[in-house]
């Protein structure tokens, strides 16, 4: 009987070391998305003198999500935000929000945000966690990603991902009209982003 | 408002009772004790906005308030020369400047030029205020200050706008402090040039530095041209003027290219306050 056990043992052993030993080589490493800045865009709403929640976007987003379609592992993501390309509709206030108050464009011309890790929460919906530079602060937060669809082709794949995060500006040293109720501290940010792989990638 | 009022009047009660403490006799305590009050009004402003900048800073205009602090310093040793240290006075806005070069690093402009614009301004305000034309000067930094803060104000940066508006609602403070404790001599006291000039060159310098190209770049030399206009017709025109007329037109040479700045850009301010 002892000498089953030992065997069997054995053969277990062997057969997860062999399984251990294929892990690394059966993971394929992840395919880099190229961000396609026409169809991504990060959007933020913020309390405005406690009343209205008002909405603006940046509509230059660029960068790359490591990532592979078959979601066996979490987006890696490496995006910049120019923070010029803010849009709320109204120039004046673009003029403001660019200005040393805000976002200080001049001086910070980009918001990014680099991966260090990332929890699934379900089927295509990850938890990630990063690392924002905003004006020259770099925090960590955390974002609840889904990855709302994949296309592929031999010519052509495309992937998308949405992100929702909040932040509070002030940790970022962006404090104006906090003290005065005229705007508030936290800021609700939905980043949607499209991806490609370029053909003979 | 806080960050205009609050400055501007902890300036005139501080003066007031420095003023009033010194007694008429005592020239050179006013003219000490006002770039103090100009340049402390800066930077009470600032930090009334945004609170006391950590070293090293955040974001480069912040060493705006370390600038202030430096162009107090200048303008209380150029308040305390006499009328023919050109030299001494020289060496004082030569720091002046290195501090602000070394201090204010703005986006796409070189420290050597922060330093010779802040230096050269306090300088010439130094050499205008040596003549002893203490309204007249006052009024410059009253109307550059101004036309300082709305051309700023045009450009979207309201922090700094704000700072502007300080400086020219204390220097108009001054004025009134002045002529309440010490009536007509006021026109004489002199005080605030050296550190009126820097705040000028400072001030203007950051607010163009972060514009978008809205406000037209001669819009930006018009808020301080009025000293270095009034510096070069000191040396001439001016000097054949006397009396009361002497120091309306060397109070008009001073406010005319602000005012100029603020006419024309008139449809723009009045847009930067509407919505």
């Amino acid at each position: 009987m002892k000498s089953i056990i030992v065997a069997a043992g054995i053969a277990l052993a062997g057969l997860l070391g062999a399984q251990a030993s294929q892990t690394p080589a059966s993971v394929a490493p992840p395919e880099q998305w190229t961000l396609d800045p026409v169809h991504s865009a990060a959007l933020f709403r913020i309390h405005h003198a406690g009343a209205g929640r008002f909405w603006g976007r940046f509509n230059d987003v660029s960068g790359t999500v490591d990532w592979n379609r078959d979601d066996s592992a979490a987006p890696e993501f490496a995006v910049a935000v120019a923070a010029e390309s803010i849009d709320t509709g109204n120039t004046k206030l673009d003029g403001h929000l660019k200005a040393p108050d805000f976002f200080n464009a001049r001086e910070f011309e980009s918001i990014t945000f680099n991966s260090t890790g990332g929890e699934r929460l379900g089927e295509r919906r990850w938890r990630i966690t990063g690392d924002m530079t905003l004006l020259g602060v770099t925090k960590p937060i955390e974002a609840e990603v889904e990855v709302t669809g994949v296309v592929g082709s031999p010519v052509m794949a495309k992937a998308g991902w949405e992100a929702k995060f909040e932040i509070d500006r002030s940790a970022f040293g962006m404090d104006w009209g906090i003290d005065r109720g005229a705007l508030s501290d936290d800021v609700q940010l939905i980043v949607a982003l499209e991806g490609g792989i370029e053909p003979g990638r | 408002m806080w960050s205009v009022a609050l400055p501007a009047i902890g300036a005139g009660v501080l003066l007031a009772l420095v003023w009033w403490a010194a007694g008429d006799g005592c020239t050179w305590v006013p003219r000490v004790v006002v770039p103090l009050v100009l340049a402390g009004a800066a930077a009470g402003s600032f930090i009334a906005s945004i609170g006391l900048p950590e070293w090293p800073l955040a974001q480069k205009w912040h060493g705006l308030v370390w600038v202030f602090g430096a162009i107090a310093a200048a303008g209380m040793l150029d308040g305390a020369l006499r009328a023919g240290d050109w030299a001494a006075r020289l060496v004082v806005a030569c720091v002046a400047g290195g501090a602000a070069a070394w201090l204010l690093h703005l986006p796409d402009t070189p420290p050597l030029a922060v330093g010779m614009a802040v230096g050269g301004l306090t300088y010439v305000g130094g050499m205008l205020d040596s003549s002893g034309r203490g309204v007249p000067i006052l009024a410059g930094i009253w109307a550059g200050g101004a036309a300082l803060s709305l051309l700023i104000l045009v450009a979207a940066s309201m922090t700094v706008s704000l700072i502007a508006g300080a400086v020219s609602a204390t220097a108009a403070l001054v004025v009134l402090v002045g002529i309440l404790l010490r009536g007509r001599a006021v026109w004489r006291s002199g005080g605030g040039g050296a550190a009126g000039g820097g705040l000028l060159a400072a001030l203007a310098l950051t607010g163009w530095s972060y514009d978008y190209d809205i406000v037209p770049l001669w819009a930006w030399w018009a808020g301080v041209a009025g000293f270095p206009i009034a510096c070069m017709l000191e040396l001439g025109s001016l000097e054949k003027w006397h009396g009361v007329m002497s120091g309306l037109a060397r109070t008009g040479v001073l406010v005319a290219p602000p005012v100029a700045a603020i006419v024309l850009n008139w449809d723009a301010i009045q847009g930067a306050f509407s919505g």
